[in-house]
């Protein structure tokens, strides 16, 4: 790790503890999806700016298993909702139920109440059930029948969506998709990656003769990566950089509506945990413009090609270099 | 390679072009040759990079090409015709160049293909046109390729635009002025002179002139044979003094006449007595000129305010050389003028007042095409007339009487009785040597001259010493005459203000000590070195007059007493004698040069130059090959200072290489992060740590490099200069 001023041994001790904790998770993680490092990292620097994830791609291509195997290696508890037309928001957040012993109201926490949240095909859910996540998402916390219920410190939600799949599904709206950090698309495997997969499926039969996924750290753990991340310096001449990308956004007639105040704050958070991952304490260009196209991705709404877009709003803006 | 190749063979048309034009009449054969190779280089080289133009930008180049040099060729069958058509192509070219660039600017043009057709169609179509329009052919392309150049280079941004923009017009307004130069076109602030209307006279400021443009029929300049000649409003002498004589001393001083003491004290020329000469013209036969003169008192005025003291005016090919005066006898320190002799008549009058010489210029080297001359005789005095040399007919104004006229020893013509006036009109119809042929009749021979032809006077054995050495390992004739002509050439230096010393023998001192001096030296210099040689050559002084002394207004050239020139001619085995002019940076045989003996000329000279001076030849040979060799270390050498000067921080390396990447011609897009940028050209451990130091310092603050890795910076700037902006620049551009 490269500081700026010499650091104490503590702090190294710390570091070193952080990095082993990223390591272990990225490991199991390309274990769990094989060949995807790029995608791996991505969702790495997502899960450490505290941001949520939404996976865009065809069918069976490892969306699950991904986030089955984030949610394990955090050791936290892991629930997954199928979205359907008729999914109620009650479904994901909970109820309250009449018992019969106490004669009260109790309430029933949802499948919201874990630290790693799957939403498979989430556009195929109403708007209505689809609402019921916004609370949940931006503020770490939902309302039912008037109490507020807090979740976990650690909540991530990873959705899934079905581009291809445009018969009965319901686009997210832009504010749904404004509280997402980035959006991602894993991709078909490389061959070689595709007969590793085939050969080890050869011999388990069922889910229990392959061998289980062990948490590698605790939930306590990740709140202390995200606290750590959120602190890595970003200078004043790196801030005014995505300050002006943010405008051009605003300016370009492509775009509408342009980056919100909160998706830059999103950019700065994840650029960050890019820092992290690269080994840095401090923020630079690249790791901006490595995050764009995850991040402009979810929330610039174009009809053409959104990556044409973000390429040509990174090449309006000068990269802050020296004072001129 | 291909452009190379083409500009090449381009620049030896052109010079050949330059060489050839106007004067012979077969010369465009060798026009139509070279511009019929250039087409076919071009078609095969050129045009398949055209390919991805539009059809119509393709075939509007190929046309304007073709054309103008079609039109080039035709001008020369029907001078008019071929003149007109061939302005006509130009502006179509040019219009045509301009458009193409104008209409597609998107960046998608082929600029490099469209400079280069342009850069060939200034090279053909320049010695075609007149001064006015290829000046303003060079202006108009100079901006458009200003243009091109600053619109095509990408990469450049903020406050060095500025910069690269105006090095770039420096570069090629300085390229085109270099041309300007090379091709030499006639009198320009005359032509934009002569574009206002005046109130007569050459310039706006002639205070005298009566006539302007559309005033009328101008006498004075007026190509009409009928024409009574000038009027008294136009000509006015500066002096009372007339004639050649009084051009002499005009031109080149008054004569010296040392007192004995004053020899043996050795003053200098200008503190020794002074022999004014006569207020009249010495018409007495046998007039001399002294070698030794006083430095001349020329008057301050500029040329073209003088012009109105012009002795003759003179329409024609050029340059011309009209003889006025012939001398053959040298005694040591002046020249002597031949003898008159006899009066006879030589010319018999023919139909419309034409006099015919009776014993014409015949020889096989004379061009078969004669060339005419239109002259104005002005304030000049005397009674020879100012015709150029080879006369086969002439005739003056009205005068119908052949007993009119006379001839002198020497074959120039006079009026046998009377003063030439003012305002007298020559036309005369001259024959010109054959550049092909001029070599095929071999000099006089000795036994065959007479015996003053060959007398070289009381001079210096060192001169004879001299000649023997420069002619000594060639044959004799022209071979050895060419050898000895072009060493005296080489080794003085033409200066007309310098003198000799009262006391000395003036050849052998311009031979051997000062090698420096006025014409009529180096004229003398040459006479004695030839008749020393054995061959019979005689000096002539008279008036010369090149391209650049005419007015393109009227097409006369105006020659003055600064047009008062010295040169020698050789006389021929069948008898006619042959002029030419050993001062350096004159034409020497008064003959257009061929690439061939152009080529030679250059090659003797350099060879002279490597075998006086082999030291310093070899020893800047070698630092221009060290330099060249070497020049990345050299490079990177300076940079290093450069950075070492700044301070040798992490940004003072960082603005170097920058600046080092620009100058290189690939320089890093704004848009991308340093980072992305050095790793993109190299993956070295080096400038992996160098970058990151960088971003340290650019992003976290940190302004000096860390004390372990300082070398790491000047490491990075060797590698770059070493291997990045100049072995990996091409495949960086790609």
């Amino acid at each position: 790790m490269i500081t700026g001023t010499k650091p104490s041994v503590d702090y190294c001790h710390e570091i070193h503890l952080h990095r082993s904790m990223v390591n272990r998770i990225r490991d199991l993680l390309n274990r769990s999806l094989l060949g995807k490092p790029h995608v791996i990292e991505h969702v790495l620097a997502c899960l450490l700016a505290r941001g949520h994830l939404l996976i865009e791609d065809l069918p069976g291509l490892g969306k699950t298993t991904l986030a089955k195997a984030l949610a394990t290696s955090i050791g936290g508890r892991f629930s997954r909702v199928q979205c359907t037309p008729d999914l109620l928001p009650g479904d994901i957040t909970g109820f309250s139920v009449f018992n019969q012993k106490t004669r009260e109201f109790e309430f029933l926490p949802g499948p919201i109440f874990a630290e790693v949240l799957l939403v498979d095909e989430i556009n195929r859910t109403s708007p209505r059930t689809q609402s019921a996540l916004l609370e949940a998402m931006a503020e770490n916390q939902v309302t039912v029948e008037n109490v507020r219920y807090d979740l976990a410190e650690t909540f991530f939600v990873i959705a899934t969506q079905n581009p291809s799949d445009h018969h009965g599904t319901y686009p997210l709206p832009e504010a749904q998709l404004d509280r997402f950090a980035m959006k991602l698309t894993i991709g078909y495997p490389h061959q070689d990656h595709e007969l590793e997969m085939l050969a080890s499926a050869v011999g388990p039969c069922c889910a229990k003769d392959t061998p289980t996924i062990q948490a590698v750290i605790q939930p306590a753990d990740l709140h202390h990566l995200q606290q750590h991340v959120a602190a890595i310096k970003v200078s004043k001449n790196v801030r005014r950089y995505l300050v002006d990308l943010a405008t051009v956004t605003r300016q370009n007639g492509r775009c509408s509506p342009g980056l919100s105040p909160r998706g830059v704050l999103t950019w700065q958070r994840v650029a960050q945990a890019w820092a992290f991952l690269q080994e840095r304490d401090f923020v630079i260009p690249d790791d901006i413009q490595t995050v764009a196209d995850a991040v402009l991705g979810v929330r610039l709404n174009t009809r053409g090609d959104t990556t044409d877009l973000i390429q040509e709003i990174l090449r309006t803006v000068k990269v802050p270099v020296l004072d001129e | 390679m291909y452009a190379t190749l083409i500009l090449l063979l381009c620049a030896i048309s052109a010079v050949q072009l330059l060489r050839s034009a106007g004067t012979d009449s077969t010369s465009w054969l060798l026009e139509g040759f070279y511009f019929l190779a250039g087409t076919l280089l071009i078609r095969q080289l050129g045009l398949p990079r055209l390919r991805s133009a539009r059809p119509w930008v393709r075939n509007t180049l190929v046309w304007a090409l073709l054309g103008s040099g079609y039109a080039m060729l035709l001008r020369d069958s029907w001078p008019l015709i071929g003149t007109l058509v061939l302005e006509e192509w130009i502006i179509l070219s040019l219009l045509g160049l301009a458009f193409i660039r104008f209409v597609h600017h998107d960046g998608s043009g082929n600029f490099q293909q469209i400079a280069l057709i342009s850069v060939i169609i200034v090279v053909f179509a320049l010695p075609g046109v007149d001064g006015t329009f290829r000046l303003l052919l060079i202006t108009s392309l100079s901006v458009c390729g200003s243009l091109w150049l600053i619109t095509s280079a990408s990469g450049i941004n903020g406050r060095w635009t500025l910069l690269y923009s105006g090095c770039t017009i420096l570069l090629i307004t300085g390229a085109c002025l270099w041309i300007h130069w090379l091709i030499q076109p006639q009198d320009t602030a005359l032509r934009y002179a002569a574009w206002v209307p005046s109130s007569g006279g050459d310039t706006a400021g002639t205070p005298n002139a009566k006539r302007g443009k559309g005033d009328g029929p101008d006498e004075v300049l007026s190509e009409s044979g009928d024409s009574i000649g000038f009027d008294l409003g136009n000509t006015f002498s500066e002096s009372g003094r007339d004639g050649l004589y009084d051009l002499w001393l005009e031109s080149y001083g008054q004569p010296l006449e040392p007192s004995e003491s004053q020899k043996m004290v050795g003053l200098k020329p200008s503190e020794v007595r002074v022999v004014l000469g006569k207020d009249r013209e010495d018409l007495r036969v046998g007039r001399t000129f002294e070698l030794r003169r006083k430095t001349p008192s020329r008057p301050e005025n500029s040329r073209l305010e003088h012009s109105s003291s012009a002795r003759v005016w003179v329409k024609g090919p050029m340059p011309v050389y009209i003889p006025l005066c012939v001398f053959s006898n040298y005694d040591g320190s002046k020249w002597e003028e031949m003898e008159h002799g006899r009066p006879s008549v030589p010319v018999r009058r023919t139909a419309d007042n034409w006099m015919e010489l009776l014993h014409p210029p015949v020889s096989l080297s004379l061009d078969p095409h004669p060339t005419e001359y239109d002259i104005r005789v002005g304030n000049l005095g005397g009674n020879i007339l100012p015709l150029p040399g080879l006369v086969e007919r002439f005739r003056m104004g009205r005068v119908n009487r052949g007993d009119f006229f006379a001839s002198t020893r020497s074959g120039l013509i006079r009026l046998s009785t009377r003063q030439l006036l003012a305002g007298a009109t020559l036309q005369a119809v001259c024959r010109q040597r054959n550049p092909s042929t001029v070599f095929e009749v071999p000099p006089a021979l000795a036994r065959h001259a007479v015996p003053q032809m060959l007398d070289t006077g009381p001079v210096d054995n060192v001169v004879h010493r001299i000649a023997e050495e420069w002619g000594r390992d060639r044959q004799k004739g022209w071979d050895q005459i060419t050898k000895v002509l072009n060493r005296l050439r080489a080794h003085v230096v033409l200066d007309k203000e310098e003198t000799v010393s009262p006391a000395s023998e003036s050849v052998r001192e311009l031979l051997t000590l000062k090698r420096r001096g006025p014409d009529y030296q180096i004229a003398s210099a040459a006479v004695i070195l030839l008749r020393s040689l054995g061959y019979p050559t005689r000096l002539v002084s008279g008036l010369y007059a090149s391209e650049r002394d005419v007015n393109p207004t009227s097409g006369f050239a105006e020659l003055g007493s600064e047009h008062v020139h010295f040169w020698i001619e050789i006389q021929l085995a069948d008898g006619t004698w042959m002029t030419v002019d050993p001062s350096p940076g004159y034409p020497m045989w008064n003959l257009p040069m061929s690439v061939g003996q152009w080529f030679a000329e250059q090659w003797s000279f350099l060879r002279d130059g490597i075998t006086t001076y082999p030291v310093t030849v070899a020893g800047s040979t070698g630092v221009l090959l060290i330099g060249w060799f070497s020049r990345r270390h050299l490079m990177n050498q300076i940079a290093t200072w450069v950075c070492w000067a700044r301070g040798n921080r992490v940004q003072d390396v960082w603005r170097v290489l920058e600046l080092r990447s620009r100058l290189a011609g690939c320089p890093r897009a704004p848009f991308v992060t340093p980072g992305r940028w050095l790793g993109c050209l190299s993956s070295d451990p080096d400038t992996l740590r160098y970058v990151r130091h960088l971003n340290q310092a650019l992003y976290n603050g940190a302004a000096e490099l860390d004390p372990n890795t300082t070398e790491s910076a000047n490491n990075i700037l060797s590698f770059m200069t070493l291997r990045w902006f100049i072995q990996k620049r091409k495949e960086f551009k790609r």
